[in-house]
């Protein structure tokens, strides 16, 4: 039974249950005390066992139903300890012609099972034993092979792929030539969108706790007498209990500035995803959308539910799409009107591919960004290799940006918005500035002596 | 013993006024078995805390209720000195430890005495038992029931992660306090914040949802034994229908059982638009839900 119940939490774990065996061994502890008479019975044990939050409820009611249901789906089950044995026959089969194969050489018996598919009664132990030979009657995937060589060769291993070593012909079909000309993208799938969603909240999950852990290092430390002397009122002011200073909670400022043209469109809308679960605990996020016009939609964020504001987007009813991408239009118009309001030296970050159409950069306009915000991060969805080529001006651009960074997928966006997180909330945003494209550097806190020296301050 | 098998469990808890399913049965069963602790999930208002009220009736056992908040520490929920009391006794006892100290020469000296005397003002006489203490301490076996866990943050979880694997707390002036009988812990969340895993792989977990049709019929009918079997029918399939529209507060099955006695002493035999209407405030608690359940009467009973 053991067996049994390690097989199953091996595959809860592949399909991405984290199980522990302290949980397994409660699961087989719990299945002993409880009896495994009835099927639904069993079910609950080890549901309670081994299943400890909802999102994993689902996968572990198919899988159940996957291991357990046995092979002939007709057949009810009524009986979970003797589809158990079944399980364990299918299992046991495909050991015991492991085995076979250990035993003798290459041509041993090889047998390809397919758990879900197999009916376990083709797969009785003193068949194998006996006749040895092709089964190839029952199920459509058996195929025995055994020592005594009789019958065809199993087949050669199919040819996948050619790697070849000659020069790589790429054809300018319609496909190519529409991303080049920026059209023809494809809206994201609800499978898509759930993943993206599932790795942002995963991000906010981590940074959470890492950011309560770092606000609470922060602002610890100082004795606050006058809190301290009112809580300990009734001990007759004798600071039993002593009170800490607690600085305002500061949430560190950005600013987003997203490209929504064709060419950039499915990193924006991660982006715009990521600044709306972002914004609501853990940073103070002011977001533009632009193509030629820029448009501020920090208020359509925060109220509008994220996919029809998407949507809005993409119908062109913040911003036209149907202009080219003009970034230094943009950069004129985002320093004329927005440029005074931003509070403190907020972040910057810009998400676009610097593909301007052969319009004006007006690059001196980003140096005053620049120095208004403290930091401007750019990130593009294209290699280093091709910032040269075409009308790409992100050469022009990279001297006035405190970092470029190049983002291919969703985890290298969520990476860098991490880490700008984490380290605003370390050591505000000299940190982020002094960690180089390398990586994170260790978080340089500030340590402070103690009174007695004069509340000096040192930098280790 | 009233827990020996899954079935026996259920029977005794519709006894004790508690429906319960299958999942639940053998959660309780399994708790009292391999002495683990309950972790219960759900939405509110579905049976969570009135599991370990019904549990402690049925087995009778005290109940000791710990209420989660913001900042709950260990001074809250284990155990606590009480330092007033020890300063007045201190105060009190002045004469009396002038005359003690009487003889000694050195300041050293009469700290040394003083000393010898520590236990005395750290003793089970200062010490305020908090619930989990309490419960640790008791005579018989208790039901401690450590409620809306999830209001309380990370530190606190570290803090009951100890206490719940080994029933024990250690009080330094005291030493090691271990459970005299191991309690039957629940622990409810509303999951409005994750748990930590660490506590989940110690306990096991139970998601209570909304119940089905069957089991919440019989709820109404068990608590609210006026209703009638039609009643109580189209009640429960009326809230179902509520509950899917999506409102800001979903109507639980507190609600249902709120419905069905306000229904009984208006002494009302069937449902009909103009009763939803005007009991509408027992099952929605906000403006814009009234307005929905008001169009979902008139769709139905209209």
């Amino acid at each position: 039974m053991e067996r049994i119940v390690t097989r199953f939490v091996a595959r809860l774990r592949e399909k991405g249950i984290g199980v522990s065996p302290g949980e397994s061994i409660d699961a087989v502890r719990a299945l002993a005390a409880a009896g495994m008479e009835r099927r639904a019975d069993a079910k609950a044990v080890l549901q309670l066992t081994l299943v400890k939050s909802l999102r994993d409820r689902k996968t572990f009611d198919e899988t159940f139903e996957e291991f357990f249901g046995g092979g002939a789906a007709a057949r009810p089950r009524g009986d979970l300890a003797g589809a158990g044995s079944e399980a364990f026959v299918d299992l046991e089969g495909r050991r015991r012609t492991a085995d076979h194969a250990e035993k003798g050489d290459k041509s041993g018996a090889t047998l390809m099972v397919d758990d879900q598919m197999m009916d376990p009664d083709d797969l009785a132990l003193d068949r194998l034993e006996e006749t040895g030979g092709d089964q190839q009657g029952a199920g459509p995937r058996l195929s025995v092979q055994t020592q005594r060589y009789r019958g065809e060769k199993l087949k050669e291993p199919k040819q996948v792929n050619n790697y070849t070593q000659g020069p790589i012909y790429i054809s300018l079909d319609e496909e190519f030539l529409g991303k080049w000309r920026n059209d023809g993208v494809k809206p994201f799938t609800p499978e898509e969108e759930a993943a993206m969603e599932e790795v942002v909240a995963r991000m906010v999950r981590r940074l959470k706790k890492d950011v309560r852990q770092l606000k609470s290092r922060q602002t610890r430390g100082r004795l606050s007498v006058i809190k301290t002397l009112q809580k300990n009122y009734r001990h007759g002011m004798v600071p039993f209990v002593k009170v800490l200073r607690r600085r305002r909670k500061e949430r560190p400022r950005v600013v987003v500035l997203c490209d929504v043209s064709y060419s950039v469109s499915h990193a924006s809308r991660f982006m715009l995803l990521l600044v709306h679960t972002l914004q609501k605990g853990l940073l103070d996020v002011r977001s533009f959308i632009f193509n030629r016009e820029i448009a501020e939609v920090s208020s359509l964020l925060r109220t509008m539910p994220l996919n029809l504001m998407l949507e809005l987007i993409d119908e062109g009813g913040v911003v036209s799409l149907q202009d080219n991408s003009d970034f230094g239009h943009v950069f004129t118009a985002f320093k004329e009107n927005h440029l005074e309001s931003l509070r403190g030296r907020p972040a910057v970050i810009i998400l676009g591919d610097a593909r301007n159409n052969y319009n004006e950069a007006n690059e001196e306009i980003l140096r005053d960004i620049r120095e208004r915000a403290g930091y401007v991060l750019w990130l593009t969805p294209e290699d280093e290799t091709s910032w040269n080529l075409g009308d790409c001006l992100m050469n022009t651009y990279r001297p006035y940006c405190d970092r470029v960074e190049v983002v291919k997928n969703v985890e290298e966006l969520s990476r860098i918005v991490e880490e700008l997180v984490r380290c605003y909330y370390g050591g505000g945003p000299d940190a982020f500035r002094s960690a180089g494209p390398a990586g994170m550097a260790p978080v340089a806190t500030v340590k402070r002596l103690p009174w007695r020296h004069g509340g000096v301050t040192v930098k280790p | 013993m009233p827990l020996s098998t899954v079935e026996q469990v259920r029977k005794t808890l519709e006894t004790g006024g508690y429906i319960a399913d299958e999942v639940i049965a053998t959660a309780v069963f399994l708790a009292a078995r391999m002495e683990k602790p309950i972790l219960i999930e759900g939405p509110p208002g579905v049976g969570k805390t009135s599991l370990a009220q019904a549990l402690s009736g049925i087995l009778d056992l005290p109940l000791v209720r710990l209420q989660c908040y913001e900042g709950i520490d260990e001074g809250k929920a284990l155990y606590d000195w009480e330092y007033g009391k020890q300063l007045l006794y201190t105060q009190l006892l002045r004469t009396q430890l002038d005359t003690y100290l009487d003889g000694a020469s050195t300041l050293s000296e009469a700290v040394g005495r003083l000393a010898k005397e520590e236990s005395l003002f750290f003793s089970e006489q200062f010490l305020v038992q908090r619930p989990v203490l309490r419960s640790f301490r008791s005579e018989k076996r208790s039901v401690l029931l450590i409620d809306e866990i999830d209001r309380s943050d990370d530190e606190f979880e570290a803090l009951l992660l100890e206490c719940l694997s080994d029933f024990q707390i250690s009080i330094p002036e005291l030493g090691m306090i271990k459970a005299r009988q191991k309690p039957l812990v629940i622990l409810t969340s509303n999951a409005t914040r994750l748990i930590s895993d660490a506590l989940r792989r110690r306990c096991l977990y139970l998601y209570i949802g909304y119940p089905e049709v069957e089991r919440e019929v019989a709820i109404v009918r068990q608590r609210v034994p006026e209703t009638c079997e039609a009643l109580a029918a189209q009640l429960v399939g009326f809230m179902r229908k509520a509950r899917a529209l999506g409102l800001r507060k979903p109507p639980s099955v507190s609600e249902s059982l709120d419905w069905a006695r306000v229904l009984s002493i208006l002494k009302v035999e069937e449902l009909s638009a103009k009763t939803i209407v005007n009991t509408a405030g027992t099952i929605a608690k906000h403006q814009a839900d009234i307005g929905r359940i008001h169009e979902l009467a008139m769709a139905e009973f209209g």
